[in-house]
C-alpha cells in the first residue's frame, strides 16, 4: 500500500510537468492587497489582482473613514507577456459548387445528381450561390442551411443510385462495396467491413485510418446501426455513403 | 496528460482514475486535425485547389510509400490543363466576365415568323411598312418576278383596318443559323440577297436598314431570328476571353502577357459577326473592328466549336482590350476602375470620415478638380485615358489615322452648328456644356481635360499603364496577394505582408510565372496549416 502511494506521488509530480510551457515567462512581483478575491485565491491569476494604486484611490474615495490599507507583496507570479500568436494559416474552405459536383462524381465513379437528365448543380446554381458575375460577383461559400439541405438531397440521390447499381456489378467495377460484397455482414465478415470502411474514408475524405483505429469509429457505428436496423448490408452501405457525403470532411478541405 | 493518468491508474491500482481518463461519448467527437495537414489531406486540398477534383485513390495509395507529398505530384497538378481552368475561374471573380446584357443586333435586323398553312414564313416586322405599306407579312406562296427581276406584289386590303398593302410571295433560303440543306420560307423583300441596292446603298451598312432595295443578304446574314444568335455571341466572346487566360497559364507564359499579349481566339460566330454583321449592332459598337477582318480564318457561323488562334495588331493590350473586357466595362473609367481593383488592389473609395468639400470648386467641369470628385478622379481620369482609343459603348478601335486627336470636320460642326457626323458625335468633343470644355472642341473625347503630361496616355494604350505598375511592384504584389487569398480562402492581413512581398519578389525573379507563384503558396507552411 505504501509503495502504491509513493508511486502515485511520483507520477503526480511527473504529470505536473505539463504546466510548463514554452511561452516566454517573466516574473512579476504583484502587490499584495487585502481584498476578498486576493485572500480567497490560493493561486492568484494576474486578472484577479486589483492594481495597487487603483485600489488605494478607490478606498480613499469610498469613505474618509475607510480602514487603512495594509500594503504588501505576494509571492511572484509568472505571466506571459507575449500575446497568443496565431501562426499564418489557411482557412478551411467549403468546396464551391463545381468542386462539389466533381467530388461527388469522382467518389461515385460518375453517378451525378441528375434529375430527368438535368444536372441539379447547374439547375440550382444560382440558388446555391454560384455567381453569374453580373448580379452576383462572389460565391458564398458558407455551409449554410440551404447548402446542407441540397447537399443532403444530392447525397441521397447519388447514394441510392450507386448502391442499387453496384448490386448488379462485378467486384472490380464497384466503388462503394469494394472490399465487402453486398452479402457480407458485420457478423460474417467483420474484417471486410473494416477494410471497406477504411477504403471509403480514404476515397471520400482523404483520411488514412488504421483498421480497427479510432478514426473509423463513427462510421463503423453508422454501418453497424444501419445494418442492425435494416438487416441489409446494401442499405447499410448506402447509409454510409450518404453519411460520408454530408460529413464536413467531404465538402471542406 | 490523459495517457499519464491511465498509466498512474494502472500502476497504482486506482481503477476509478480510468473513468477520469475517458470523456463521455468521446468516440462521437470529430477528430481534430493537427497543426498541419497530414500528407493525404494535404494532397486532397492541393488537388481541389489546383484542378478542382479530389485525387485518384491510386495517388493516395502512392503516398503510403513516401514520407510526404512528392514535388512531382504537385507539379503534375499544376501542369494539368484543369489548373488553367481553375485559374480562369479565379479570374472570373476578378474581372466578372458576363456580357449577357449586351445586344449585338439592332431591332430592325430581327425576324419574326407567321405560321401559315404552307409552314412558317419569316419576315421583319420593323421593316414591313417600308416594304409593303403595312405591318404585315407576305403571301403564303412562292414569289414571282418580272422580266427585270423585280419582285411582283399583289394589293391587299385588310378587312378590319382598311389599310391597303402590297404583298409579295416568299423565297426559300438556307439561313446561316441552320444546318446546310435546311431551308425556310422568308418574304421575298426580306430575303433579298444583293449586297448593293438599286439606289446604290451598301446593304451591310446602317443605311441599308432603311433601304427597301436591301434585304437580309445572302443566307440572311444581315438578320437574326430569336435570341440564340445574341446568346451564342455573348458566350463566344466570354469563351474567347477565358481562352486567352487559360492559354497564358497552360503555356506558363509570363503573367504580364495578360496585359501585353497579342493573341486572340476566334470561332465561327465571332468571325461571322465581325465579317458580316458588325454594322447591325444595337447598343454596342465593334466597328471599326480592331482586327484585320480580311485576314480572319474562313469560318462559318456554324463552326461554333472551331477555335482558331489569331495574332492581333500592335494596339492590343491583352485581356484589357479584349472584346469581352471592353463590352463588360463600357466606359473608360469603368475599365480603369476594374483594372485598379483586380490587379493593383487599389479600389477607388473615399477616406474614412468622408471627402473634404470646397463649395468654390463644386461646379468645375473637370472632375480632376471638382470638389468631392477629385479625390478619386484626379487619378481615375488620366488612367482611363489609356483606353482613349477604344470606343466606349463597344469595343471598336479608333486608329490615329482615321481618328486623329483633332478632326477638322468635328471642330467645324461644333463651332458653326452644321450637322455633325455620327463619328464626331460619338468620339469627339462637339457639344460642350461648359466654357471650360471649349478649348477641347473637335478633339477626341479622351483628350478632354487631359493635362499635357497625360496626353500621351491616349496613344500608348493600357498595356503601358499595366507595365508601369509592374515596374513599380504594385502589380506583382497585388497579384501575389490576390492569388494567396484565393488559395488560402481568406483575406491577407498585416501579418502576411512580409510573406506576400517575398512571393512578389519570387514572382518577378521567376519571370512572372503564375504556376510558380501558385506552387510557392501551395507548398508554404501557411497553406498547409489549416484552421
Amino acid at each position: 500500500m505504501t509503495k502504491r502511494y509513493v508511486g502515485l506521488f511520483l507520477v503526480c509530480a511527473w504529470g505536473c510537468a505539463d504546466s510548463v510551457t514554452d511561452i516566454p515567462q517573466v516574473v512579476v512581483e504583484s502587490p499584495q492587497v487585502e481584498t476578498a478575491e486576493a485572500i480567497n485565491t490560493q493561486s492568484p491569476s494576474v486578472e484577479k489582482v486589483v492594481p495597487y494604486t487603483a485600489t488605494l484611490q478607490a478606498s480613499a474615495n469610498d469613505s474618509e473613514f475607510a480602514e487603512p490599507i495594509q500594503g504588501g507583496f505576494e509571492p511572484p507570479v509568472s505571466v506571459g507577456l507575449l500575446p497568443e500568436v496565431i501562426p499564418p494559416h489557411r482557412d478551411r474552405k467549403r468546396m464551391d459548387i463545381d468542386q462539389l459536383s466533381a467530388a461527388i462524381l469522382a467518389a461515385t465513379n460518375g453517378v451525378g445528381w441528375t434529375v430527368n437528365g438535368d444536372d441539379q448543380f447547374e439547375e440550382l446554381a444560382r440558388t446555391l450561390g454560384k455567381p453569374d458575375y453580373f448580379d452576383l460577383t462572389s460565391e458564398d461559400l458558407e455551409p449554410a442551411a440551404l447548402f446542407q439541405k441540397f447537399l443532403d438531397d444530392a447525397a441521397r440521390h447519388v447514394c441510392y443510385e450507386l448502391a442499387d447499381t453496384e448490386v448488379e456489378l462485378a467486384t472490380e467495377q464497384r466503388v462503394l462495396m469494394v472490399h465487402a460484397s453486398p452479402e457480407d455482414t458485420l457478423a460474417s465478415a467483420p474484417e471486410k467491413i473494416e477494410q471497406n470502411l477504411a477504403y471509403l474514408l480514404k476515397r471520400y475524405h482523404g483520411r488514412h485510418v488504421a483498421l480497427d483505429g479510432a478514426g473509423m469509429q463513427s462510421f463503423r457505428w453508422l454501418y453497424e446501426s444501419a445494418e442492425h436496423v435494416t438487416q441489409d448490408p446494401v442499405l447499410a452501405w448506402r447509409t454510409v455513403c450518404v453519411g460520408l457525403i454530408v460529413h464536413p470532411e467531404f465538402y471542406t478541405y | 496528460m490523459r495517457q499519464r493518468l491511465f498509466v498512474i491508474a494502472l500502476l497504482a491500482g486506482l481503477w476509478p482514475l480510468l473513468a477520469m481518463s475517458q470523456l463521455t461519448n468521446e468516440s462521437l467527437v470529430c477528430s481534430v486535425d493537427g497543426p498541419e495537414l497530414d500528407k493525404y489531406r494535404y494532397l486532397r486540398a492541393m488537388s481541389f485547389d489546383a484542378v478542382g477534383l479530389p485525387p485518384a485513390t491510386e495517388l493516395y495509395d502512392a503516398l503510403d510509400e513516401v514520407p510526404d507529398v512528392p514535388e512531382e505530384m504537385i507539379d503534375a497538378l499544376l501542369n494539368d490543363p484543369l489548373f488553367a481552368q481553375r485559374v480562369v475561374r479565379h479570374h472570373r471573380s476578378l474581372l466578372w466576365p458576363n456580357i449577357q446584357n449586351v445586344n449585338f443586333f439592332v431591332a430592325s435586323a430581327a425576324l419574326t415568323r407567321t405560321n401559315e398553312p404552307g409552314g412558317f414564313v419569316y419576315w421583319s416586322r420593323n421593316r414591313a411598312t417600308a416594304y409593303r405599306g403595312a405591318a404585315i407579312g407576305c403571301l403564303d406562296e412562292p414569289a414571282t418576278y418580272d422580266a427585270d427581276g423585280v419582285i411582283q406584289t399583289t394589293s391587299y386590303t385588310d378587312p378590319q383596318t382598311g389599310v391597303t398593302s402590297e404583298r409579295e410571295g416568299y423565297v426559300e433560303v438556307t439561313p446561316y443559323w441552320l444546318d446546310e440543306g435546311e431551308t425556310i420560307h422568308i418574304c421575298a423583300f426580306d430575303g433579298q440577297a444583293q449586297s448593293v441596292s438599286p439606289s446604290g446603298v451598301t446593304c451591310s451598312t446602317r443605311a441599308g436598314l432603311s433601304d427597301v432595295g436591301c434585304g437580309c443578304g445572302p443566307e440572311l446574314r444581315l438578320c437574326r431570328y430569336g435570341g440564340t444568335m445574341n446568346q451564342t455571341l455573348a458566350d463566344s466572346f466570354q469563351a474567347e476571353f477565358e481562352m486567352r487566360i487559360a492559354g497564358i497559364i497552360a503555356d506558363n507564359a509570363p503573367y504580364t502577357e495578360m496585359f501585353t499579349g497579342k493573341t486572340a481566339y476566334v470561332n465561327g460566330p465571332i468571325v461571322y459577326y465581325l465579317r458580316y454583321q458588325v454594322e447591325r449592332h444595337a447598343n454596342v459598337r465593334l466597328s471599326p473592328v480592331s482586327v484585320d477582318v480580311d485576314s480572319l480564318p474562313d469560318l462559318h457561323y456554324r463552326d461554333a466549336d472551331t477555335w482558331v488562334k489569331i495574332e492581333l495588331p500592335e494596339q492590343h493590350s491583352g485581356v484589357l482590350t479584349s472584346w469581352l473586357f471592353l463590352m463588360r466595362y463600357q466606359t473608360n473609367r469603368a475599365r480603369a476602375n476594374r483594372f485598379y481593383n483586380a490587379f493593383l488592389c487599389q479600389p477607388f473609395s473615399p477616406p474614412t470620415g468622408g471627402i473634404p468639400f470646397d463649395e468654390a470648386a463644386a461646379h468645375v467641369a473637370d472632375l480632376q478638380q471638382r470638389s468631392g470628385c477629385k479625390y478619386c478622379h484626379s487619378l481615375l481620369e488620366p488612367s482611363a485615358s489609356y483606353w482613349g482609343r477604344w470606343a466606349e459603348n463597344g469595343a471598336a478601335f479608333l486608329d490615329p489615322i482615321d481618328y486623329p486627336a483633332l478632326r477638322e470636320d468635328c471642330l467645324n460642326c461644333a463651332l458653326y452648328g452644321s450637322q455633325c457626323s455620327s463619328e464626331c458625335r460619338l468620339y469627339y468633343v462637339t457639344n460642350p456644356i461648359s466654357e471650360e470644355q471649349e478649348e477641347y472642341l473637335g478633339m477626341l473625347n479622351a483628350y478632354e481635360f487631359r493635362r499635357p503630361e497625360h496626353m500621351i496616355n491616349v496613344d500608348v494604350g493600357p498595356d503601358v499603364l499595366a507595365l508601369t505598375a509592374v515596374v513599380d511592384d504594385r502589380l506583382p504584389v497585388c497579384v501575389s496577394a490576390k492569388t494567396a487569398e484565393w488559395l488560402l480562402g481568406r483575406r491577407v492581413d498585416d501579418q502576411d505582408k512580409p510573406w506576400i512581398k517575398q512571393l512578389a519578389n519570387e514572382f518577378v525573379a521567376g519571370g512572372y510565372s503564375f504556376r510558380d507563384l501558385a506552387k510557392s503558396i501551395l507548398t508554404s507552411s501557411t497553406y498547409r496549416r489549416v484552421q
